[in-house]
């Protein structure tokens, strides 16, 4: 029954799936997949010195300036009150926590972004299972002679345990435009933390 | 006496200073926001926040500077502010979702470009009554007009192209392909040259107007960045028509191009996703719209630094200033 395949799929494909970059198939999000956050997209200042690890006060500073539990209006105070104290080496010293700060968001979007594309698979390997639930239970009812379903309401009320499937697909595609945001949330932090952080030097 | 003999001095002093340095208005539209961001130029400080249709984009002031265009692109509409109390005066019938549009000398015309159904729309704005529908390739987007008011440029998003057309005639006179999705073309002063920006592309063409040939192909390598980070978008240039502004979009920078050597001046560090630019009447300072970090950020222009950031609206995206 290609029809009735046809007709669930055109029901089940949402527009954020439809509207993706059709280069990438993983990628269900209508933004850009772009690679890691480039330390010159969003740092005028100097080349860092030495690892950011060996300083122990700007690692700390940068592991709490990168975690989202920071409000980021608290990041200038705390980047002030570390300046400070900072001493003599104070401009090498927030080039460190600024190395720091990119290298954690950017490796929390790069999860992040793993995990959308993991997600995204998930959902085709849903949408195909309804799919080929459908042709059976289409196939079933060709050979039982109930006759021609032509709407996926109709589908639906003769096969309960495919509107389930459909159910998850819709609430995780309704999910995903937040979801897609997160890695764009992620880029306007870094470039708020590198520019308070220049503001200092 | 002296102290009233002083105080006079002082006075006229503050008079003949008053009359040149009377500031310019900064106007910044919000895309999601959904208002506009008032700025005056002298003291860079936000005078007010006004009210606009849904999702306000492309944005120009009229040649006596006492209108201000805004297209609401979700409303299909071109709304008219009085800049000198920034009320709302009418919306104009622009066709389906303006985004940007050219406006001739005169300030009577204005060249929409509609990007779903593949046409300019050309519109009376003293009759608001539609002139003629242009038919021009898939997706518009950038508008240019010559400054002799002769040529109408429309670049094609899909195609790929600078659709050159006759502005009496409305008659296709030429195509130049461009690299992809044109975003953006400037004419330069003298008329000369045609810019155009290709967001996707990462480069900028510069055309000869006349012949319509390939002049040169800009690209832009900041040292640190991805080539896909580079995302030439909004153009400006200087009115002696030596230095032309390139914004890159998602690089998070300003070109400032030599536009007789094309030599690349300096890459300045503005806000996140930089769209669109507009210069100081006087060319003092250059405002940037930085669409992510939903400030403006000023560029002195004399040293190419970036002095301040306004915070503004969310999205910011176009930027227009008053003549005078």
């Amino acid at each position: 029954m290609p029809r009735l395949s046809a007709l669930l799929l055109l029901a089940l494909v949402s527009p954020a799936l439809a509207g993706g970059p059709p280069a990438d198939e993983d990628w269900p999000c209508p933004q850009r997949r772009t690679g890691a956050i480039s330390r010159a997209a969003i740092w005028a200042g100097p080349e860092a010195q030495g690892r950011w690890e060996d300083d122990d006060a700007a690692a700390a500073l940068a592991r709490k300036l990168a975690s989202r539990r920071t409000p980021i209006d608290e990041a200038g105070g705390l980047i002030a009150a570390f300046a400070n104290q900072a001493g003599a080496d104070k401009d090498k010293r927030l080039t460190l926590v600024f190395e720091g700060t990119l290298d954690l968001i950017n490796s929390e979007r790069a999860k992040v972004m793993a995990s959308i594309a993991r997600y995204a698979r998930g959902q085709k390997a849903l949408a195909a299972r309804v799919r080929d639930d459908a042709d059976k239970a289409a196939d079933a009812q060709d050979s039982q002679g109930q006759g021609d379903i032509t709407t996926p309401e109709a589908l639906e009320k003769a096969h309960p345990e495919l509107k389930w499937d459909k159910r998850i697909f819709d609430d995780r595609a309704q999910a995903l435009t937040y979801v897609c945001e997160s890695p764009v949330l992620l880029e306007k932090r870094a470039f708020a933390l590198a520019r308070a952080l220049q503001e200092k030097l | 006496m002296t102290t009233l003999r002083n105080a006079l001095r002082l006075a006229l002093l503050a008079a003949l200073f008053a009359g040149p340095a009377e500031a310019a208005r900064i106007y910044i539209t919000n895309e999601k926001s959904n208002d506009i961001t008032v700025i005056d130029s002298d003291s860079l400080a936000v005078l007010q926040t006004v009210k606009a249709g849904r999702r306000p984009r492309g944005v120009r002031v009229s040649p006596d500077g006492k209108l201000l265009y805004v297209c609401a692109s979700d409303e299909d509409g071109i709304q008219v502010f009085d800049t000198a109390t920034m009320k709302l005066l009418r919306t104009l019938d622009s066709g389906p979702d303006p985004e940007q549009f050219a406006m001739n000398a005169a300030g009577d015309l204005l060249y929409i470009a509609n990007e779903d159904n593949a046409q300019v729309t050309v519109l009376d704005v003293v009759k608001n009554q539609i002139v003629a529908n242009v038919p021009v390739g898939v997706e518009p987007e950038g508008m240019a007009l010559s400054p002799d008011g002769a040529v109408l440029v429309n670049t094609s998003e899909t195609t790929n192209m600078a659709h050159f057309i006759d502005a009496k005639t409305f008659k296709r006179i030429d195509n130049v392909l461009v690299d992809k999705r044109p975003r953006y073309a400037l004419f330069t002063p003298d008329g000369g040259k045609l810019w155009v920006s290709s967001e996707v592309g990462g480069t900028v063409s510069v055309i000869d107007a006349r012949t319509r040939q390939l002049v040169k192909k800009l690209r832009f390598d900041v040292p640190g960045l991805t080539a896909e980070e580079v995302q030439p978008v909004g153009l400006r240039a200087t009115r002696d028509g030596k230095t032309v502004f390139v914004a890159l979009g998602p690089a998070n920078r300003v070109a400032a191009v030599d536009a007789e050597t094309f030599e690349i001046r300096k890459y300045i560090l503005v806000g996140q996703r930089v769209w669109h630019m507009a210069l100081t009447p006087d060319e003092k300072y250059l405002f940037t719209a930085n669409g992510n970090s939903n400030d403006v950020t000023v560029i002195d222009v004399a040293s190419l630094k970036a002095i301040k950031s306004l915070p503004v609206g969310q999205a910011p995206l176009g930027v227009a200033s008053s003549p005078n």
